[in-house]
């Protein structure tokens, strides 16, 4: 029954808003109560002969945000409630309002804070929250709950790992503005390890924890054109609260030392620490950024998405708009290594290079390109190590993956017509310098699409051909696909609102020596009056029964479609401006 | 034959003697064997017996001469007697031991023959070799032979006093090693023998230990109690080599009974997996058995190998480290987390590193399942984990997945956000390795074409917006103006003012889209509450207009600045019938409607020297206006009174304008002055805000009207936000080129239900163009992409501060900007 509890709630949220809306119609003129944001619903389905769905057979969602002020004070509120086949838990539901007055907030419900990247943000919690920014006074807290109890899926095509119910606070001290301050920030989150049922194996590896984390964050602007910030956190962690559970030592006694006096004192704690600090340089025609990470092995917060610990990441990021912006070049150079304490056996360093250019030629013509490398390349990380212990070089990754796409683009305006041509190159190479791995790790990629439409302005009336091509080589396998896509578009009624689309395509591919085809089938209809909107979208793929070729090309080309799919989907949108 | 008949003649020798023995001897020798002879003879470890079995049942018992002999078989030394001083009587069937003293008697004088070196025959030593004792009986001294010779095996002297690591073990392990060791040495992945290398004969008994090191990082041991003694052992015997089987290295940890064990470097707790086995953490290890005697006295003695042999070494890697990192198309090796926009694309190039061991773990050796979900407004990306799947692959053998979208339709959808995870699974499901985070790597969220929604920053162009009579863009340039002559000190000001402010002053019409271009090239602005007056903002470029198009916009702008008599004639008969509607209103708008009709009745005989493009507007008005009259004759509810004051504040915003604009009333061709009702710039402070629309019905001071003055060239050009870092708006691309219609009418004229009706259209498609406006009014705007056919949300665009303010500090700009946000 919660979903339709849940359901309930959400009719209950529209009914208010709708009440709100209504009232600002007749306040139009005092403008005492206004409302503006989405209503959105979609509901999909999808069937297909797969071994292993790549989309639930259904799924639904309902979400709204809307800010609703009266007089000085803002209501921020949003909600969302999905549900999809095979979740095995009721429908998700997730509401939150911010009261806004002046210069404090409120915050109740599932609502999230950003206090700092290593210590607590990019997390939702549930609960209650308050912000107060009095001139330069900066202070935040909350507590609530941060994940709610799973226990162990134990059928079959588990997808969610099980999880206890975590609870959290922190809080967030300051002074400064936006631009300049200075915080000092402490959370705190333990699990229940009663909250869920997780099945103790040999290989389980999810422990109820508890977790304390003291830092800081800053931001300096100087000059308007640069901005300095760096964030710094010690944490505590007490990897299993279970009893008679401790870990191994922490390696920073003084952190240890430090960070124990925030968690309970029986406990054996790990005690690490992360910092990380960004100066950027911003003018109108040249931006650059250079950041710098360390986050120390054994560090976690539980505050913020998964990070990776035990490494070092230094990263120069530039951008160049040259001739009044009609060239723009942006590079990206990012080294990371880990092993921090030289204690490993083996160091992974890994190198990124990304350049992008965008040109624009003149009116019509514009050409991306971009090119990324990736370095993967492993040692041995620790010299003290004799010889008979060092890693063997059969095992050491080493691993170079380049990545070059290309995508020009021709637009004209001819009287009535529109002529548009766009294409794409993509080609990508993984090379393995390890011989013993490399048989079963190198890949050619390359794919490329050539699409010209022609769009009758005054009849609303569209036409296009896209040329697709595509060839995978993966080990010994190769496969390439020719196909073509013919599609149309139309928009109908006196104002245009009903637009009507239809593609159908053909593709010729082949594995190996063997022949297969796919032909892909797809309507699309939208509808808008005044603030509503609706689509409904149906598609199909067919691809000729010949088990022994689809599960080869299933097996081995994992990017090809060996199969036949039919989904669908309608959506609807109300917008409140 | 020869040979044959030589063998017959031994046969029957052998038979002959044989039946002559009536008593059998039989000697056990056992180890130890003790070097001190006498010694030895009188232990109990040599023993002999004699066993008398009569021939002739009329023989009971027998005396027998007892001789002792000792053979080597090493060298050439015996030691027997000629006369032995050891005589018995043996009773028939009745088998008789010889005594500690009688092995000594059967010795006699004990004669040493052969290698005599080094023997003192009053105390005999026997130096290393091997030997046997013998025993025989006799019938007299120098009599017949009555026994056989009873001998006992070969036995060695030598020092067999449990030799320090006399034992060689030799353990060799198979990789990989389960983690869990009692596991994989149960199942053989750890081999170990045992070689001891005493001299033949000095089997001994000894104690099996083992020993687990882990050599690094942080060093730890494992080892079974040295000084535990009890049971098991293992009796080492020299020369053949002893398998270590798989019970007995288990019983050499105590069956790794923690009770056992001495662990030391480590908490035993980290050492147990979730049902308490030991599983040992990464790390290089060796693994070490050795023995050690166990003494006579049932005792542990020195060690029979050295612990420090015998050792194998491993590497324990089921810890694959950190889980797999995204490249592309989010960049996971970066410090910033915005959310990235990748270009709709087919196909969408997702990729990512592999677990990152830090053991040696082999680089392959995993599958990866990769999810797409939707990421709604307002949740994190952590949130999004509870959002129906958009997309799954599972088991992909490559860190790559190439998403086909002209297949795999509608899974992304332009300009929505999605949250991506790949989890990386071992292969290797009897000894599966460990990745951090159970494999998931950190969830990423991209945004799929479209403007790009900033998470970080994420504001509302509503939160900034003032209405007109909010807005205090006046004032604020009397402070500018004070501040620049230094009359006074620099003012800061709220951010929606300076906003409005800004954009007004520098010629750019004030609607949502402008202010989200300007907080776009002002990102820093977005989070400041207040800005100083005397702050220099970043501006739009303009795109350039091929001069072709300028000349083209001159001419059509010129051409509509020209007063039209049929614009004209519309316009009186439109005032006829709205005088004439007069008496016929209800109650309630009949104030209103006489202020208006008296207004415009004031302006009636200038209207031959407004432009048409004005008098167009304004009988466009006027005629819906007419219509709402027509409409509620009888009855007139709240919404249709809002509609006429509406329409009524259009039509005198239409026919007023501001009095200090006659800066350029020189670039307009008028031919003759107008006398309209002007309007007083009510914007001049704080204390007098009030709208244009509200106040002015009844301001006609006699200033000169300057109707005709309104209209103004401005130029339409419809920007996007980049699709790359970093995301800077443009205005200047082939795709806003000639792609775009703009449609605008006045705001209170715009037809929710159906935007086509009153709408006026630019006729060129282009990122620029230029429509005349009469700017002391608000219009609305929206765009429609020919090419998809796809329409923009209608927004409001007010010109008035533009006109204001522009006319103070822009007097020679021709050409206003009016900026629309497309995708």
């Amino acid at each position: 029954m919660s979903w339709f509890k849940n359901i309930c709630c959400g009719v209950m949220c529209v009914s208010c808003l709708q009440c709100l809306q209504a009232q600002q119609k007749y306040t139009a003129k005092k403008k005492a109560v206004s409302i503006r944001g989405s209503l959105g619903a979609s509901s999909n389905f999808y069937h297909s002969n797969e071994s292993a769905g790549t989309r639930p057979s259904s799924a639904w969602n309902v979400n709204g945000n809307f800010t609703a002020k009266i007089k000085a004070v803002t209501l921020p509120f949003s909600f969302v409630v999905s549900q999809y086949g095979g979740s095995n838990t009721p429908a998700h539901f997730q509401f939150g309002i911010s009261p806004t007055y002046r210069w404090t907030k409120l915050h109740l419900g599932y609502r999230y804070m950003r206090f700092s990247p290593l210590i607590f943000g990019g997390q939702t919690f549930k609960g209650v929250g308050i912000e107060l920014n009095p001139k330069q006074f900066r202070f935040a807290a909350f507590y609530g709950r941060l994940n709610k109890a799973f226990n162990e899926d134990t059928g079959t095509g588990r997808f969610r790992a099980p999880q206890f119910s975590r609870k959290g606070y922190g809080f967030k001290v300051g002074i400064g503005n936006a631009k300049t301050f200075f915080d000092v920030i402490y959370f705190h989150a333990k699990d229940d390890s009663t909250s869920a049922r997780i099945i103790k194996t040999a290989k389980t590896s999810i422990h109820a924890q508890e977790n304390a984390v003291l830092g800081s964050s800053f931001k300096v602007s100087m000059l308007k054109k640069i901005i300095w910030t760096g964030d710094m956190a010690i944490s505590g962690l007490i990897p299993d609260i279970s009893p008679g559970k401790q870990r191994i030592d922490s390696a920073h006694q003084k952190l240890k030392n430090f960070i124990d006096k925030f968690l309970p004192a029986s406990s054996n704690i790990v005690a690490s620490y992360a910092g990380q600090s960004s100066l950027s340089y911003r003018s109108k025609k040249y931006n650059s950024s250079l950041g710098y990470r360390r986050v120390a092995p054994n560090f976690k917060s539980l505050g913020t998405p998964y990070l990776l610990n035990d490494i070092e990441l230094l990263t120069l990021n530039n951008n160049h708009a040259i001739a009044k912006g009609k060239l723009n070049v942006s590079t990206s150079l990012s080294r990371q290594h880990n092993n921090l304490d030289k204690n490993r056996s083996t160091e992974l360093r890994t190198q990124v290079q990304n350049i992008n250019a965008n040109a624009i030629l003149g009116r019509h013509w514009n050409i991306n390109a971009n090119y990324s490398g990736y370095d993967l390349k492993q040692k041995n990380g620790n010299k003290a190590l004799p010889d008979s212990l060092r890693v063997n070089d059969t095992l050491l990754l080493k691993q170079r993956i380049s990545q070059f796409t290309v995508s020009p683009s021709f637009n004209i305006t001819k009287g009535n017509t529109m002529h548009f041509i766009n294409g794409n190159v993509s080609l990508q190479n993984l090379k393995d310098k390890n011989p013993t791995t490399a048989a079963a790790t190198n890949s050619k990629n390359s794919s490329a699409s050539l699409n010209y439409t022609l769009s009758f302005i005054q009849e609303a009336l569209s036409f296009s051909v896209n040329y697709l091509f595509s060839k995978y080589k993966q080990q010994a396998s190769s496969y390439k696909s020719n196909g073509f896509i013919f599609g149309t578009s139309s928009q109908l009624l006196k104002n245009k609102s009903l637009n009507i689309q239809g593609n159908f395509g053909y593709y010729l591919n082949k594995f190996s020596t063997n022949t297969q085809k796919n032909m892909s089938y797809s309507g699309n209809i939208g509808y808008t009056i005044k603030r509503h909107s609706f689509n409904v979208f149906a598609n199909y793929i067919y691809t000729p029964v010949n088990n022994a070729i689809n599960d080869a090309i299933n097996k081995t080309v994992p990017y090809a479609v060996a199969t036949k799919n039919f989904s669908g989907g309608i959506g609807y949108n109300y917008s409140i401006y | 034959m020869k040979k044959l008949l030589l063998l017959l003649l031994l046969f029957s020798k052998i038979i002959c003697v044989t039946a002559q023995i009536t008593v059998t001897v039989s000697t056990t020798a056992n180890p130890p064997a003790n070097r001190v002879l006498r010694d030895y003879l009188r232990s109990n470890r040599v023993t002999s017996t004699l066993t008398f079995r009569s021939l002739d049942p009329q023989i009971d018992t027998v005396k027998a001469y007892v001789f002792g002999r000792l053979e080597s078989l090493s060298s050439s030394l015996t030691i027997t007697t000629d006369a032995t001083k050891c005589i018995i009587d043996l009773g028939n069937n009745n088998p008789r031991n010889l005594s500690s003293d009688e092995k000594i008697l059967a010795f006699g004088n004990f004669t040493i023959d052969g290698d005599t070196t080094g023997i003192n025959p009053d105390n005999i030593v026997l130096p290393d070799g091997t030997y046997r004792i013998c025993f025989f009986a006799r019938d007299d001294n120098g009599g017949n032979d009555i026994s056989n010779i009873g001998c006992s095996a070969f036995f060695v002297i030598a020092n067999c006093t449990q030799s320090l690591n006399a034992a060689l073990i030799n353990t060799t392990v198979k990789s990989p090693v389960n983690p869990v060791i009692s596991q994989s040495i149960q199942s053989g992945g750890v081999t170990s023998n045992l070689r001891f290398i005493n001299p033949p004969g000095c089997s001994t008994q000894a104690k099996l230990f083992g020993k687990i090191e882990r050599l690094s990082p942080s060093p730890f041991t494992i080892e079974l109690n040295p000084d535990l003694q009890q049971p098991p052992f293992i009796t080492l015997n020299p020369g053949s080599a002893i398998e270590l089987i798989p019970a007995r290295q288990r019983e050499a940890f105590g069956n790794f009974d923690e009770a056992n064990l001495i662990i030391e470097g480590i908490d035993p707790a980290n050492l147990k997996d979730a049902i308490n086995n030991i599983k040992l953490p990464d790390g290089n290890y060796r693994i070490c058995y050795y023995a050690r005697y166990i003494t006579s006295q049932g005792q542990l003695g020195e060690t029979a190998s050295n612990p420090n042999l015998g050792c194998g070494t491993f590497t324990i890697c089921n810890q694959a480290g950190g889980a797999p990192q995204f490249t592309q198309p989010i960049n996971n090796f970066n410090i910033t987390s915005d959310i990235a926009l990748v270009r709709p694309a087919s196909p969408v190039i997702f990729t990512w590193t592999p677990p990152q061991s830090t053991c040696g773990l082999s680089p392959g050796g995993f599958t990866y399942d990769f999810e797409i979900r939707e990421l709604f407004n307002n949740q994190t990306v952590a949130d999004a984990l509870n959002n129906p799947f958009v997309f799954r692959k599972t088991a992909l053998p490559s860190t790559t997945f190439l998403l086909d979208t002209t297949l795999y339709k509608n899974v992304l959808q332009q300009g929505r956000r999605y949250a991506i995870r790949v989890r990386a699974i071992s292969t290797n499901t009897n000894q599966p390795v460990e990745i951090d985070n159970d494999g998931y790597s950190r969830i990423e969220a991209f945004q799929y074409g479209g403007n790009l929604i900033s998470v970080n920053d994420f504001y509302e162009p509503q939160d900034y917006y003032l209405r007109f009579g909010d807005r205090k863009s006046a004032y604020w340039d009397d402070l500018l103006t004070k501040y620049k002559a230094h009359q006074r000190g620099d003012t800061s000001i709220p951010l929606k003012e300076y906003i409005a402010f800004a954009l007004t002053q520098n010629g750019i019409a004030y609607n949502l889209d402008a202010i989200e271009l300007f907080l776009t090239l002002n990102p820093d602005l977005v989070q400041v509450k207040k800005v100083k007056l005397s702050h220099t903002p970043i501006l739009p470029v303009w795109p350039d207009v091929p001069l072709n198009d300028l000349s083209t916009f001159d001419k059509d702008y010129q051409a509509g600045l020209e007063p039209d008599k049929s614009e004209e004639n519309k316009f009186l008969k439109y005032l006829d019938t709205l005088n004439a509607y007069r008496q016929k209103v209800p109650g309630k708008a009949v104030a209103l409607i006489n202020d208006l009709a008296a207004h415009l009745n004031n302006i009636r005989t200038d209207i031959d020297s407004v432009d048409r493009t004005t008098v167009d507007y304004i009988n466009n008005v006027m005629a819906e206006l007419l219509y709402q009259l027509r409409q509620a004759q009888r009855s007139m509810t709240t919404n249709q009174y809002n509609q006429l004051q509406n329409l009524a504040a259009a039509l005198k915003d239409l026919t007023t304008a501001d009095p200090n604009s006659t800066s350029y009333l020189q670039f307009f061709p008028l031919q003759k002055q107008s006398s309209l009702t002007s309007h007083v710039d009510k914007t001049a402070g704080p204390a007098h805000f009030t709208s244009s629309i509200t106040n002015e019905v009844n301001s006609n001071d006699g200033l000169l009207a300057t109707i005709a003055k309104q209209l103004r060239p401005f130029n339409v050009v419809v920007y996007r936000n980049a699709k790359d870092p970093p995301y800077k708006p443009v205005l200047d691309a082939p795709d806003l080129t000639a792609a775009y219609r703009i449609f605008f009418t006045l705001t209170d004229l715009y037809n929710h239900k159906n935007p086509a009706v009153n709408a006026k259209s630019t006729t060129r498609l282009a990122s620029t163009v230029q429509v005349p406006l009469p700017s002391n009014t608000v219009f609305t705007f929206w765009t429609l992409n020919m090419l998809n056919h796809k329409t923009t949300k209608a927004q409001d665009v007010d010109l008035k501060n533009v006109m204001i303010q522009t006319s103070k500090v822009l007097p020679e700009a021709k050409k206003l900007t009016i900026v629309l946000k497309v995708d």
